[in-house]
């Protein structure tokens, strides 16, 4: 669980929050010349990006409006919240330096982990 | 045809419920029905004339609300506030404010019998809501005429502190929660006020009470 600064109503609780997916995909102009790939991206491809992420979310039980955020989707760090229209603020965030991109510590996958190496005597 | 059935009338949704209280004055929890209650959508610059003329308040800043002895403004979101009236004023008041707001981008609409009006009071009334939200409820966080949406265990309501905490009695706190939502959330409160005496109540439609 984390807070979440609304730009409205101000600190709340996540829980009062719902995510929207990416934030600041154009909706596309001239759609009766889309081909079904280019449909196809604009609906269903996303980055997924692991690391600073530019997304929407929603105040469902405050405000009701929606807004975007930077967060870190692997450390859940939010680094900027800003009303939808806006350009994201330029943030000085800590990104992993591994060469994946892989955050180095907060991550909950597992499998990305980085380990001491006592811990890794242990397993 | 018998005039007593054809009549209108209503009943509130905790008609099955009286007024509760806990020993020593430490929490007074009861229902204030068919406050008149109209949602105000447009820009606050574009209201605020006419709400003015019509009920005497300004418009509040974000989180807030404004009051006189008869009526209540909320703020609900930027361009979204509601207003509260007294009992059957509903309709005198979107007819004045209709009048008023003819023709502007607005949206007036009587939401009156959307919701009821749960009245918490007394001086442990922040640590009963406490047991029910994730708001921040210290005096410094939520003071007097602040107002939030937000979820009280599972049913959603407009809290709103409407006396202030160094007044006789303690604070005043009213929850402004959906028709069918209001037995589970007056049952929630006596439970989560358990600690200071208050007599629980258990819902009538056997909602869980767990959170």
């Amino acid at each position: 669980m984390f807070v979440i600064d609304c730009p409205n109503c101000g600190p709340r609780d996540q829980s009062e929050f719902t995510y929207a997916g990416e934030a600041h995909i154009a909706r596309p102009t001239e759609t009766e010349n889309m081909t079904d790939a280019e449909w196809a991206e604009f609906v269903f491809m996303r980055t997924n990006t692991k690391g600073l992420f530019a997304e929407r979310w929603w105040h469902a039980t405050g405000c009701r409006k929606f807004f975007n955020m930077l967060r870190n989707t692997a450390t859940d760090e939010i680094h900027a919240v800003y009303r939808i229209g806006e350009t994201p603020p330029k943030v000085t965030a800590n990104l992993p330096a591994t060469p994946a991109g892989e955050a180095s510590i907060g991550s909950g996958n597992d499998a990305v982990k980085i380990m001491t190496r006592d811990e890794e005597a242990a397993s | 045809m018998n005039a007593t059935l054809t009549a209108p009338v209503r009943r509130s949704p905790l008609a099955h419920r009286s007024a509760v209280s806990a020993p020593d004055d430490l929490l007074h929890l009861s229902e204030r029905a068919f406050d008149a209650k109209i949602v105000l959508r447009g820009l606050p610059e574009v209201l605020a004339p006419a709400v003015g003329k019509v009920t005497g308040l300004a418009m509040p800043e974000a989180t807030r609300s404004t009051a006189n002895e008869t009526h209540r403004l909320l703020w609900q979101s930027p361009d979204e506030f509601l207003l509260l009236g007294p009992v059957d004023g509903e309709l005198e008041l979107m007819a004045a404010l209709t009048a008023e707001l003819d023709g502007q981008h607005v949206q007036i609409v009587n939401v009156t019998d959307y919701h009821t009006t749960l009245v918490l009071s007394g001086p442990k009334a922040r640590e009963t809501l406490m047991t029910l939200s994730t708001l921040d409820l210290h005096p410094r966080g939520f003071a007097l005429d602040q107002v939030a949406g937000t979820t009280f265990g599972h049913a959603l309501g407009w809290l709103v502190q409407t006396r202030d905490d160094e007044a006789e009695g303690g604070p005043s706190f009213e929850i402004l929660v959906r028709w069918s939502h209001a037995d589970y959330l007056f049952c929630e409160l006596t439970h989560g006020a358990r600690a200071f005496g208050m007599p629980e109540a258990r819902p009538v439609s056997g909602e869980k009470m767990e959170i």
